[in-house]
């Protein structure tokens, strides 16, 4: 290694991992700012009971109510809610703004009220993404939320969410049989992915 | 992007093309580094070279350090590496063979092609060696083939074999090699005789390099699997802008329409809804990925090489919504999602009363919670619920006398 050819090899290593020092500083110098990878974000909001159906919205005791924010997605709301912590009241496109955030607590319970269900999941998923460890987010929309907690239990909507079949589909939307004209020409994404193993080394 | 291969950037048909490139590349490596001169090899037996051990141990370091940052960076996939099988046996008695055969002839298998290619004729000698070596070995595989296969030890890596962390390895690894080169350095001037060698551990070529191998070999102790964000990734303010204007919707109208009009039709449709409800009823032409396997590699590449844009779907928007993010965040530009997912599909072309419940959810749960537990009493399902829960339970024994001939005791 003291010869220059030696040197050459040494430098083509060093060479190597500059570049790779040089692709990591990139890296950390355009990533957009997210405390959990898209993945964990994923296993949070796909393995957690991230969504509080009515029932479970009903019996919040005092207790839990007391250590818990509400943020709601909207300017203001009617809803007739248990004695949170605090009440939030950002409009959805807002929740991010710093402004906003400064007034959340990354590790304290956050409960939010969306208009819709999605809206609630999507601006949980987003501050999710920012590093808030205690969100959950309630089921269903807001004219449903809000005859819950005006009515008190209601058998029908108890364990409700938007996330489920509301029709028997297969009765009356026919996807086989008769002149397939939806199914339109090749398909257009492959069926699947082969995974190709190939052998390496050297001797 | 790696493996090259299995990640579908290199074509295998052009597997051996690509590793004869490779190998021109290497035996160039080798032939620079000394390592076509059988006296400079064999010097690490004899003490008075080693040359061999310092680059062997730079380049697995190097390699090490570099293939884990890569991984970290995203560039190379960790987990679809192929990791040559150990078989125990054949790898003890094929490493006595290799060991004899270099201390004898000066050579390796790689580095007796290197001097036989620059015109070494003792090389040459070694590659007609080798090759008979290959042929006996060829012929009498039956023979052979007990002791070769004996002892599978599978996809064994060392780190797993010893009980520690992968990047503990790694940091004990550059640790070695830097003990290794000290060690020989005073090793090669004792055996050369020299006595005004420049003071230092080692030389001071080496320095700057291993320094900064040292650093990263701990930077990778310390470093996540992944970065957290990357630099592909769009921002989540940008998403939220998005989202909050609902750019991402696409009407079930345009969607009824392209699937009306196959020569129009440039959606692929995504059911995210689990592959049991997806074999009950889909969209026509829909390709099921589950929202849990939505960032798999596989799906990823399903999604990547699909030639029309994705319209995401599952019940209502709310899993969709989900994917959505998860998706637009990763860098896909092209993907959408169907209005009120399939629920909102029905209602618009099926459901007469569709503007009453497309307004009003609640009235649409209540209707569904009727007809649900009108079915449930109907089919006994609701009975078989109450029995299966009905505890704790009196059993009175009535003994019936069987009927003459049909047993008892």
């Amino acid at each position: 290694m003291e010869k220059t050819n030696d040197k050459r090899l040494t430098n083509a290593a060093l060479l190597f991992v500059l570049m790779i020092v040089g692709v990591m500083l990139a890296q950390w110098w355009m990533a957009p700012s997210y405390s959990l990878t898209n993945e964990q974000v994923l296993e949070k909001i796909d393995q957690e009971a991230t969504l509080v159906l009515p029932y479970q919205l009903l019996s919040l005791n005092e207790a839990q109510a007391r250590e818990t924010t509400a943020l709601f997605l909207m300017e203001e709301s009617q809803l007739s809610t248990p004695a949170f912590k605090q009440l939030l009241f950002v409009p959805f496109g807002e929740i991010l703004s710093d402004k906003k955030l400064s007034k959340l607590n990354k590790n304290e319970p956050i409960l939010i009220f969306g208009k819709t269900e999605t809206q609630a999941m999507m601006a949980l998923q987003l501050l999710v993404s920012k590093g808030y460890t205690q969100l959950r987010a309630v089921a269903n929309d807001l004219d449903v939320n809000q005859q819950l907690l005006t009515h008190g239990f209601d058998p029908a909507t108890a364990q409700t969410k938007t996330e489920k079949a509301a029709f028997d589909y297969g009765r009356f939307f026919k996807t086989s049989g008769g002149v397939n004209k939806a199914a339109g020409p090749a398909a257009k994404i492959p069926a699947a992915v082969e995974v190709v193993k190939t052998a390496g080394g050297c001797s | 992007m790696g493996p090259l291969i299995p990640q579908g950037f290199v074509n295998p048909d052009l597997n051996l093309f690509f590793a004869f490139v490779i190998g021109l590349g290497f035996g160039y490596v080798l032939e620079q580094g000394g390592f076509s001169n059988s006296k400079k090899l064999a010097g690490v037996f004899y003490g008075y070279d080693f040359v061999v051990l310092r680059v062997f141990f730079t380049a697995a370091i190097t390699a090490a350090i570099g293939l884990l940052l890569m991984s970290y960076l995203g560039l190379i996939e960790y987990d679809m590496l192929y990791i040559n099988p150990t078989f125990l046996w054949s790898a003890i008695v094929g490493g006595v063979i290799m060991g004899f055969g270099f201390i004898l002839g000066g050579y390796c298998p790689g580095t007796s092609m290197v001097g036989a290619v620059i015109g070494k004729i003792d090389a040459m000698f070694f590659v007609i060696g080798m090759l008979i070596g290959i042929f006996i070995f060829g012929s009498f595989y039956d023979t052979f083939m007990p002791l070769y296969h004996a002892a599978d030890l599978g996809s064994l890596m060392v780190y797993d074999s010893l009980g520690i962390g992968r990047d503990v390895f790694v940091v004990a690894l550059t640790l070695i090699a830097l003990a290794a080169f000290i060690i020989t350095r005073k090793i090669e001037n004792n055996v050369n005789g020299i006595t005004d060698a420049p003071k230092g551990l080692f030389h001071r070529s080496y320095t700057a390099p291993f320094a900064i191998l040292l650093a990263l070999a701990f930077l990778v102790l310390f470093l996540p699997d992944s970065p957290s964000g990357k630099w592909f990734e769009k921002d989540a303010k940008a998403l939220l802008e998005e989202a909050a204007a609902g750019k991402q919707y696409i009407s079930t109208e345009e969607v009824a329409y392209k699937l009306l009009h196959p020569t129009e039709n440039d959606l692929v449709l995504v059911d995210l809804r689990s592959s049991d409800a997806y074999s009950r009823f889909s969209l026509p032409a829909a390709v099921n990925i589950p929202l849990a396997d939505i960032l798999k590699n596989t799906s990823k590449q399903r999604l990547e090489s699909s030639k029309g844009k994705l319209v995401l779907y599952s019940y209502s928007s709310t899993d969709a919504d989900q994917a959505w993010l998860l998706l637009r965040r990763n860098g896909f530009d092209n993907v959408q999602v169907l209005e009120g997912g399939l629920n909102g599909f029905f209602a618009h072309f099926f459901n007469e009363k569709a503007g009453e419940t497309e307004k009003d959810q609640a009235n649409l749960f209540s209707e569904r919670f009727k007809t649900r537990a009108e079915d449930a009493f109907k089919t006994g399902e609701a009975a078989q619920k109450i029995n299966a829960k009905a505890s704790p339970v009196t059993t009175i024994v009535d003994i019936v006398p069987p009927p003459p001939g049909k047993g008892g005791c």
